[in-house]
């Protein structure tokens, strides 16, 4: 390509930005898009009439170009004699060699000449025989190493000659390294796999850290016996029915012949350590508590089992109320069981409570204070009832809240009879609660009478002032808005005439002109989704308008889309069918669409009805031109 | 490679243009500015088309190297056909440029 060219092409961009640029300082908003529509319809009939449109025919050079992009890239140039990859040697043809298990390390290669091998190559092994041709040696052209003796290399000698790879970790790789016979016996056995039978010896081929399985483990020596496969737990203590849960047949990894033999799988856990898996174990654990604890707990237990044999029993219908579990609570509160935890009392320092009867009053059941009290719901409602604590409980409720302020000479009302529950029931003075029923005095209820007896004041309301809701800006100030935008646009500054037609769009969001003008500079960007989408607003807005039909014709035909286009321009014409803009866009349309007498006579029509629209001689005399072709 | 009706060309071409641009914007006219856009419009496009020959161009002859017999003939009549659009070509763009300074 020619340097002048590039400086050409070069030349005429910069002039075009720069005259775009011209046009949109010095021409209105709306020329300045119409100035770039029909600069483009220009340029594209000057280039048909002067017979340029597609002056570059097509040859068939495009294969060529395409094949030249490659060439580029890579030069073309001898390619070097592919090389066949290593397969891997057979096993048979490796088992043939004598000496092949002692295989030399890959350090051991550098002295290592084929006449000097142990054994030599049984040429009935050999399935390319060899030949006189320069063997690929897998160097470059130009640096192969030059031969010291004459080496009569096959591609069983090179196979034994190559090194050693690293056995895979998999050891269901069928591919092993060994005995030879071994391995011929191994491949006897049928769909057993090398690595399942090879490598039992061997723990560190395993690659699942979690099991072993030993290869004495898998006695199977004929069909109809059983497989015994022992898992054994040797690296994670936690893997036991979780880890377990984890395997699968692939991890097993076992394939068996025969149908008939059976497989069991014994899972032997060694390792129980506490992992906190108790945590559904409702049964107390041994090793947890020490004996207070657990004679504690039996005795829960005991009083659990009665009061279930109370509430299951005659007298169910009775309240299921027991008080007889807080007798084992104190002075030592029993350990919580582990299933779950209850949000703690409200009245703190319940060790105990003396109750029963039909008053039903149950607390620290169990002898559990997460147990809340249950009152039962038959029994009378006991009117403004205390709990009285205890001196050597007083002190202990004392941060509790108002139960230890009873004043002493409060009656104390002891509600049922300890002796309904036999052997649990309440002893000494400092073990227990007992509920009193405090009633209100005479001074008291006339105090009460007093505060109801006060007359609230009146508050009078105070006059607060309205002040008025600020409804965006005035028809004054749109107006201003919608000047900003235009002289914005006129200098060129298309992004804050977007802004300010948003900002009166804010404010008022039914502006057709505004959505329009928007929408025409979003088109001028080429942002043609957004354009579509204010003129189509403008269009719902204003159904009977015909712009936003212009505008979306507009549209289409700086999409090149000119059937569409016409449609648009004819709708606009049917709202107003002396649009002349709409005349003179779809002249401009159907000429493009070839239809040059429609085209001379639309812009006929429009040089009719407005003789000031740009450029409409010019479209006119080269309608005529088409038309008299 | 150095084209001298391309190099006069240019030259022309930015004369023509620096002198419409300065009346252009003394005087602001749609018309004008359709004219003369329209007219730089079109005379990227050639230029364009121009540049997408002479790589073709270029393309064809790095093929014939490589080629023989009827396969080289036939790329050398693509070449007599690139060849003689790209005459056209310069011919559109001298025409245009003188358009330009009308």
């Amino acid at each position: 390509m020619s340097q002048e060219a590039n400086e050409i092409l070069t030349l005429l961009n910069t002039t075009e930005a720069f005259l775009r640029t011209q046009a949109a300082l010095y021409l209105p908003f709306p020329s300045v898009l119409q100035v770039g529509l029909d600069a483009a319809s220009r340029a594209q009939i000057i280039l048909e009439s002067a017979g340029y449109g597609e002056i570059v025919p097509d040859d068939g050079t495009d294969e060529l170009l395409r094949r030249a992009a490659v060439t580029d890239e890579q030069p073309p140039r001898a390619a070097p004699p592919a090389r066949p990859a290593p397969a891997p040697a057979p096993v048979a043809a490796v088992a043939s060699v004598p000496g092949a298990d002692d295989l030399p390390g890959e350090d051991d290669f550098t002295d290592l000449r084929l006449g000097t091998a142990d054994g030599e190559i049984e040429e009935e092994e050999v399935d390319d025989p060899p030949t006189d041709e320069t063997p690929d040696t897998g160097f470059p052209p130009g640096f192969e190493p030059e031969p010291e003796e004459r080496i009569q290399t096959t591609p069983v000698a090179r196979a034994a000659l190559e090194p050693v790879p690293e056995p895979p970790e998999d050891t269901s790789d069928p591919v092993t390294f060994g005995d030879p016979e071994e391995t011929e016996d191994l491949l006897r056995e049928g769909d057993r796999t090398i690595g399942d039978a090879m490598g039992g010896d061997d723990e560190d081929d395993r690659t699942d850290p979690r099991m072993v399985i030993s290869s004495a483990d898998l006695a199977m020596d004929g069909p109809g016996q059983d497989a015994l496969v022992t898992i054994e737990d040797t690296s994670d203590p936690r893997s036991d029915l979780d880890g377990l849960s984890d395997l699968d047949d692939s991890d097993l990894d076992i394939d068996i012949e025969d149908d008939s033999a059976e497989s069991e799988v014994v899972v032997r856990k060694e390792d129980s350590a506490d992992d906190g898996l108790e945590t559904f174990d409702l049964m107390p654990d041994d090793d947890d508590q020490s004996p207070d604890e657990e004679e504690t707990f039996v005795a829960d237990l005991a009083d659990i089992e009665k009061m279930k044999a109370k509430m299951s029993g005659s007298e169910s219908d009775r309240p299921s109320v027991s008080a007889s579990a807080s007798v084992s609570a104190a002075p030592k509160a029993a350990p919580a069981p582990r299933v779950m935890a209850a949000p703690p009392p409200r009245v703190a320092g319940v060790a105990a409570v003396q109750a029963g009867g039909p008053a039903g009053v149950t607390a620290g059941l169990y002898g559990n204070p997460a147990v809340p009290t249950i009152r039962d719901r038959n029994a009378p409602k006991p009117a403004a009832a205390a709990i009285q604590i205890d001196d050597a409980q007083q002190a202990a409720a004392s941060h509790g809240g108002g139960a230890g302020s009873l004043l002493e000479e409060e009656e104390v009302l002891e509600l049922g009879s300890s002796e309904d529950y036999g052997e649990e029931e309440y002893e000494g003075e400092g073990d227990g609660l007992s509920l009193d029923v405090q009633e209100y005095g005479e001074e008291e209820e006339e105090e009460i009478e007093e505060l109801d007896d006060i007359e609230l004041e009146e508050l009078e309301p105070e006059e607060v002032p309205l002040e008025p809701i600020d409804d965006g800006p005035s028809e004054a100030e749109l107006a201003a808005l919608v000047k900003k935008a235009q002289a914005a646009v006129a200098e060129g500054d298309m992004e804050a005439g977007i802004n300010f037609f948003s900002d009166v769009l804010d404010s008022d969001p039914d502006n057709v002109d505004a959505y329009v003008s928007r929408g025409r500079l979003y088109l001028d960007y080429g942002d043609y989704s957004r354009a579509m989408s204010d003129f189509m607003h403008a269009e719902t807005l204003q159904p009977e308008n015909p712009e936003p039909q212009i505008a979306v014709g507009d549209l289409h035909f700086a999409r090149k889309d000119y059937n569409r286009a016409i449609d648009c321009f004819n709708e606009a014409l049917k709202i107003a069918p002396n649009h002349a803009m709409a005349f003179c866009r779809r002249g401009i349309s159907h000429y493009y669409r070839k239809h040059y007498t429609q085209a001379l006579e639309d812009l006929n029509k429009a040089q009719k009805l407005d003789d000031d629209i740009p450029n409409i001689r010019t479209y006119i005399a080269m309608a005529k031109k088409k038309v008299k072709k | 490679m150095a084209d001298p009706d391309l190099r006069s060309l240019r030259d022309r071409l930015r004369q023509n243009l620096e002198t419409s641009v300065a009346a252009l914007t003394e005087e602001a006219n749609e018309s004008d500015f359709v004219a003369i856009l329209g007219s730089v419009i079109a005379l990227r496009q050639l230029a364009v088309q121009l540049q997408d020959v002479d790589h073709r161009a270029e393309v064809l002859h790095r093929s014939v190297a490589h080629a023989d017999g009827a396969a080289a003939s036939a790329l050398t009549s693509r070449l007599d056909e690139l060849a003689a659009t790209r005459s056209k070509l310069v011919d559109a763009l001298q025409t245009l440029t003188r358009e330009v300074a009308r």
